[in-house]
């Protein structure tokens, strides 16, 4: 069946929003996204985020949202938050078709990299990415992704910082 | 006169680009670091990029650069890029003086988590880090960072762009 790929604008922030859940259910983090639907209309309003959205016969099957970053080594760069197709729309290219647009922004643009993270047990996603050329920079280098979130920043802030942390 | 830290401006560029290849150099990726002074002068000034700067005895001790980025799960956050003490300056509190100043900005701006990326071999930046309440994400949930570079990219977005895919 043929899809259309065109930009995301407000009016798919709902829909997108309630894809953002389907997919992080299928990463086993039902609880990970916590925008609220205009919250996330209003991301995209103001720029903060950018992306695609995949049509079959005007219905979403698909999207992929994205944010740029500043990198101390390279500059610019494209952070591509999530990348997500309906089960029954799969093996139609249309991840690929997504993913395609996404590297012309970031060609047009002379970015030096697009970055992600992706799960260590989704091999189809790490298969996927290997095809186009992506290197697992914890292969490759070691790096890891540490994260303090915001109950412990403020305990650091507010708490016990004196003593001997 | 102890520690000082102050908000990094572009005339703080050459200070900042000296720091950023002394981090590269310990990290074993000495060619990591692509951006001139110039570039990164232009990224403080047209605040893509944020940085403090450490100084012991006037002495420049360390840095920590920083930028925000707006996730789809939590809306904004800080990720930091870069936190460095001078080996000649270490053990003095300057380390944990730049994180303070980190988590007080986060802390301020109530943001959702402060990121940032520790490679697996260094150990003693990962006890600091756990010591103020981070996580270690990879391990945590497993996501792995990968990353597709311009090379890459252009083989693929310029390729034969309205051919099927």
């Amino acid at each position: 069946m043929s899809f259309t790929i065109i930009p995301a604008t407000t009016d798919h922030a709902a829909v997108i929003n309630s894809m953002t859940h389907e997919l992080a259910e299928f990463e086993k983090l039902p609880n990970g996204p916590q925008l609220s639907e205009s919250e996330f209309r209003e991301a995209i309003a103001e720029k903060n985020l950018f992306g695609f959205v995949a049509l079959i016969e005007e219905q979403i099957v698909g999207f992929v949202m994205c944010y740029y970053g500043f990198s101390t080594w390279q500059g610019k760069f494209i952070f591509m938050e999530d990348l997500y197709v309906r089960p029954a729309h799969r093996k139609g290219g249309i991840g690929k078709a997504l993913w395609k647009e996404v590297a012309k922004v970031a060609y047009e643009q002379n970015l030096r990299r697009i970055q992600w993270t992706v799960l260590d047990w989704n091999t189809n996603a790490i298969n996927f990415y290997k095809s186009i050329g992506a290197t697992d920079m914890h292969d490759r280098d070691g790096w890891l992704d540490f994260r303090l979130f915001r109950p412990a920043i403020a305990q650091f802030v507010g708490g016990n910082s004196e003593n001997g942390v | 006169m102890p520690l000082q830290i102050i908000s990094a401006t572009s005339a703080h560029a050459a200070e900042i680009n000296t720091l950023l290849h002394e981090l590269a150099a310990f990290e074993k990726l000495p060619e990591g670091p692509e951006l001139s002074e110039g570039q990164i002068g232009e990224a403080i000034a047209n605040k893509n990029l944020h940085g403090l700067l450490a100084y012991m005895d006037e002495e420049l001790a360390g840095f920590a650069l920083f930028d925000y980025s707006f996730c789809t799960w939590q809306g904004k956050y800080m990720f930091l890029h870069e936190i460095f003490v001078r080996p000649a300056h270490r053990k003095h509190g300057v380390g944990k003086g730049l994180w303070k100043s980190i988590a007080k900005l986060a802390h301020e701006q109530n943001l959702a988590r402060i990121q940032l990326d520790v490679l697996d071999w260094n150990t003693d930046a990962i006890k600091f880090y756990k010591a103020f309440g981070a996580v270690d994400f990879t391990k945590e949930e497993g996501w792995r960072d990968f990353r597709v570079p311009r090379s890459e990219i252009a083989k693929f977005a310029a390729a034969n762009p309205s051919a099927p895919v």
